[in-house]
């Protein structure tokens, strides 16, 4: 049955296909960000240089930004700098973008984190217990899981602050950023406030910030959530269906127990190729949310530069979230590859 | 079948009692924008059942004129979106092999970008405003449509029907039109009713981020922003009203969009079961199947 | 574990069974009695009610299908079906199930070790690592796959479809059971793999003296691999008939009819097999009286007047092993001319 030499240069030759694939889909990506923002109508330096600027100004700006270049020149210095992490400057204030998004991940990637493990818990637990128990609970799960679906994150965190907030119930504290301000950010390690916190020995700090995590960490893995949940579902239904289900109970395995080693086992393999739809809806949320609780995270950065017209902002902002969303895939695929025996290569 | 059925039936109720809501809103487009310092920051009440903004203006009227501009902009959008998308699939499918193959990498590198950040990218590109979101919007609605129809109508060619067509020698339009386009009936109208539901919340988000409709239009997503401002010294009607109104608009259609291929299934077995042919004898077969 | 072969105690005894799927009664009062080391077969057209006779009695049938009646007692002890933890001590240890299509009867996404050491920790909680692993390899070498300590690692997908139904028995036998149920373990098969694992069940039975009930609509395998017959029809037993007098000696016209359409090889070509008029009856609509009268070529009047008779055929021989007897659930058992 099994053939390593053959079985091992096919997989590296279907490896080497993928890796293509995804260089080529990263290339146009590019092509189609580098043609959306320099190619249309408003001129970058305008935008710099403000509308009362000398035509002198204006040449003199255009040509530092290379805009009398052929556009295949730009968009190679375009691609160049992309890879070599050099986002240009604000249009509005001149701050590096590369030092201000490398400044402000942090604060996205632990509300991600954290609303990414909301996510998969809530579903695993619901769509496990849905499709378990089956009946009224399985209805209630599917409509709970349609509705989530369709809510506006940035609503619902609304909401949240309302209800929950310091202007509601009070439980949580509302929309003031990572910590109460009179307490000192943990000594920087990871530069996730509540794993810094835990490292340093400061439950104080660690439960402070996991408090003022919750309210847009729940905002933001609500459509994930929901979108996780309806296939972990209807994945689950259909393993539930397949006859070594019943060869597993004659052994004597109780309905439990097969469900959670075997059903749900099966079940979320396949799911993991939803890992770039998950991260996409999370940098998407995070943009919305963020500003709602005033999180300083690369989504807020987003908003103020809209909001300013900073194209070197968005622009950079824009590419690098295909990438992330490539990679992701990219990166789920490996995974399933290592995980799933079927795909597996036979390494004896 | 018949979960599926209720399930449609309260999708067609909500989306019923939304459109009117937009009708009424037709009417309301004065009351909607009418500044009236005096009134502000009521609470909800007989005069003003979902209160007043800042502003003094009536959050019912600037809600019932929203869900029309919602309603319209999801349906155009979704429209014209869906005709591209439509296009390009038909292309895929029956053109040459080296095409599809191109399209389909350009329609992947699209779809790498977070819906609502590409929107957000072609809306800045082309100046701020609810029409410019709508072409931004468009752009990410054709390669999903794109991308799903193609797969169906690649199939298509492989089905009998379509390779008879070929056989007789009728012209690649003509099949494309009146053999896969029906083919792709039950695909196309679940894509159709989904999107707009997506269309919808990436439309007020972006507005909620301010590249959208511009404030003094009563579109909820620019709505939820004033209405953060106000929240937290408690007027909450301010946002709560117009997101709940965009809540129930996306799950009315994302509840129809989930129903479709059971209902049009349903249907579709009611029907041939009314002019089903007499079967072989099934006893023949089985008796030899036994032995 | 297993216990000693006393002809006073049956391995598995079935009085009465009832099962419905909802309000429509599948099986209809199913009597069966396997003594140790004994391989009874149960054949019958497709829907006749056998896979759900061998799931009932593992206590797992599909949702919506409940046991409504019956007793069924396995090496002595009465079967609760309503107590699910009994029953989940009793399948594996006691009952056990070979499935019919090996291809989908296991995890794709486990080894095949793995999935044979589940049987035997379930049971056997207290078993050392070593030893789970060096009785797998065991189980493996009987149901006889080489190399079994290499195989054990591998996946599902590795294995041929033969090979799995192998494993899929050495699942079943893992825990010595007094009885297994086969459903169909060789229909999806090539013919070769069929002949191979039915002589595996043969040796197993020899080995280990477990007791099998083989469940197919193969008539002809029936006859060669099992001692006695029991032929369904409509979900009742219409005859239980001792193999050995099942061609030639058949009471009942349904299985008369179930022998003629058999393919006879030599039989000159063109010749039409012979086949059963009209189709089995709905279960929800019964017809009035014996089930089979509608189709029978010996039906008279009265057949289709309350139930039929159970008519005893032939008394067993004193020589024989056990009891095999011979009844027919027909009033005209005994006219049918037998052939």
């Amino acid at each position: 049955m099994s053939r390593p030499t053959s079985s091992t240069s096919a997989a590296l030759k279907r490896g080497a296909g993928a890796l293509l694939g995804v260089l080529a889909t990263l290339l146009l990506a590019s092509v189609v960000s580098f043609v959306v923002l320099r190619a249309v109508p408003g001129d970058p330096a305008r935008l710099i240089v403000g509308p009362l600027a000398t035509p002198d100004v204006l040449a003199g700006v255009r040509t530092q930004l290379g805009l009398d270049d052929p556009l295949w020149l730009q968009y190679l210095h375009y691609l160049r700098d992309f890879a070599t992490l050099q986002w240009g400057y604000s249009y509005s204030n001149g701050a590096d973008v590369t030092a201000v998004i490398a400044a402000r991940l942090p604060a996205t990637l632990e509300l991600a984190l954290w609303a990414f493990l909301f996510a998969v818990v809530g579903a695993v637990v619901v769509a496990t217990l849905a499709s378990y128990r089956g009946g009224a609970l399985a209805g209630v799960a599917k409509v709970v899981s349609l509705v989530g679906l369709g809510t506006p994150q940035f609503w619902v965190a609304l909401v949240l602050v309302l209800v929950l907030g310091s202007s509601g119930l009070g439980v949580l504290p509302g929309p003031s950023g990572r910590l109460t301000s009179f307490l000192e950010p943990p000594p920087h390690v990871t530069g996730l406030y509540t794993v810094d916190g835990l490292l340093a020995g400061q439950p104080i700090v660690f439960s402070d910030a996991l408090a003022h995590l919750a309210l847009p960490a729940i905002s933001l893995a609500l459509i994930p959530g929901a979108f996780l949940t309806r296939l972990l579902t209807a994945n689950q239904a259909d393993v539930a269906r397949a006859p070594f289900v019943t060869v597993v109970r004659s052994k004597g395995v109780s309905r439990w127990a097969a469900h959670r080693r075997h059903v749900l086992h099966n079940a979320l393999l396949p799911s993991l190729a939803s890992a770039g739809l998950v991260l996409a809806s999370l940098i998407t949320g995070s943009v919305l949310v963020e500003s709602v609780f005033n999180w300083p995270g690369i989504g807020q950065v987003l908003v103020q530069g809209v909001q300013r017209q900073d194209f070197a902002v968005v622009q950079a902002f824009v590419l690098l979230s295909a990438v992330l969303y490539v990679a992701a895939n990219t990166a789920a695929d490996a995974v399933v590859a290592l995980v799933d025996p079927r795909l597996r290569v036979s390494t004896r | 079948m018949t979960a599926s059925r209720a399930q449609a039936g309260v999708a067609a109720g909500l989306l019923a009692a939304l459109v009117v809501l937009a009708v009424v809103g037709l009417f309301l487009q004065d009351a909607a924008v009418k500044v009236d310092v005096a009134s502000a920051l009521q609470a909800p009440g007989a005069a003003h059942w979902f209160g007043t903004d800042a502003q003094g203006r009536d959050v019912f009227a600037r809600v019932a004129v929203g869900t029309s501009i919602a309603l319209a902009s999801g349906i155009a959008t979704v429209a014209v979106g869906g005709g591209l998308g439509l296009l390009i699939a038909l292309v895929c499918g029956l053109g040459p092999r080296w095409l599809d193959a191109v399209l389909v990498r350009l329609l992947d590198a699209v779809m790498a970008f977070p819906a609502l950040l590409l929107a957000l990218a072609v809306t800045m590109a082309f100046g701020t405003g609810l029409l410019t979101a709508l072409l931004g919007v468009v752009v990410t609605v054709v390669p999903v449509f794109a991308r799903t129809l193609r797969a169906e109508a690649r199939r298509a060619t492989s089905e009998p029907f379509v390779q008879a067509a070929r056989t007789i020698g009728l012209s690649t339009p003509h099949i494309a039109v009146r053999h896969v386009v029906p083919y792709l009936g039950t695909t196309l109208s679940v894509q159709l009713a989904a999107n707009v539901g997506n269309v919808v919340l990436v439309l007020s988000g972006l507005s909620f981020i301010g590249v959208g409709a511009q404030p003094p239009t009563p579109e909820w997503g620019a709505m939820i922003t004033e209405g953060l401002q106000n929240a937290l010294t408690g007027q909450w009607w301010i946002g709560v009203f117009p997101g709940l109104a965009l809540l129930l608009t996306v799950v009315a259609v994302n509840l129809l969009a989930d129903s479709i291929p059971a209902v049009r299934a349903a249907r579709r077995a009611r029907r041939t079961r009314r002019s089903r042919r007499p079967r072989p004898n099934p006893v023949a077969a089985a008796a030899v199947k036994e032995a | 574990m297993s216990a000693a072969p006393s002809p006073a105690l049956p391995a598995l005894s079935v009085e009465g069974l009832r099962v419905a799927y909802g309000d429509v009664e599948v099986v209809r009062g199913v009597d069966l009695v396997v003594r140790p080391g004994e391989k009874v077969g149960v054949v019958g057209e497709s829907g006749c009610g056998k896979s759900t006779v061998a799931l009932a009695l593992m206590g797992l049938l599909a949702t919506g299908g409940s046991v409504t009646g019956g007793a069924v007692t396995v090496s002595g002890s009465r079967v609760d079906y309503h107590d699910e933890r009994a029953l989940d001590r009793m399948r594996g240890s006691q009952l056990s199930l070979v499935f019919q299509d090996p291809l989908t009867s296991l995890d794709p996404v486990k080894s095949i070790g793995s999935q044979i050491a589940e049987a035997l920790r379930r049971h056997s909680p207290r078993m050392s690592r070593a030893a789970v692993r060096a009785r797998c390899a065991e189980l493996l070498t009987a149901v006889g796959v080489p190399e079994p300590e290499r195989r054990l690692r591998q996946y599902p997908h590795e294995f041929s479809g033969g090979m799995r139904q192998r494993a899929l028995i050495a699942v079943a036998v893992a825990n010595d059971p007094a009885v297994l149920i086969a459903d169909e373990p060789t229909t999806a098969l090539d013919v070769t793999t069929q002949a191979q694992v039915v002589d595996l069940l043969d040796s197993l039975v020899d080995g280990l003296g477990v007791a099998v009930v083989l469940v197919t609509h193969d008539i002809g395998l029936v006859s060669e691999f099992c001692d006695r017959v029991l032929v369904m029809y409509a979900g009742r037993v219409v005859e239980e008939v001792p193999s050995d007098v099942l061609f030639g000696g058949a009471a009942h016209p349904y299985t008369r009819a179930l022998l003629e359409s058999l393919p006879v090889p030599g039989r000159p070509r063109g010749e039409d097999l012979a086949w059963i008029p009209g189709a089995p009856p709905p279960l929800s609509a019964l017809p009035p009286g014996c089930s089979f009268a509608p189709r029978c070529a010996w039906a008279q009047p009265e057949c289709s007047v309350g139930t039929p008779p159970r008519v005893v055929v032939s008394e067993p021989s004193v020589a024989a092993l056990g009891t095999a007897l011979h009844t027919a659930e027909c009033r005209r058992a005994l006219e049918v001319p037998r052939g």
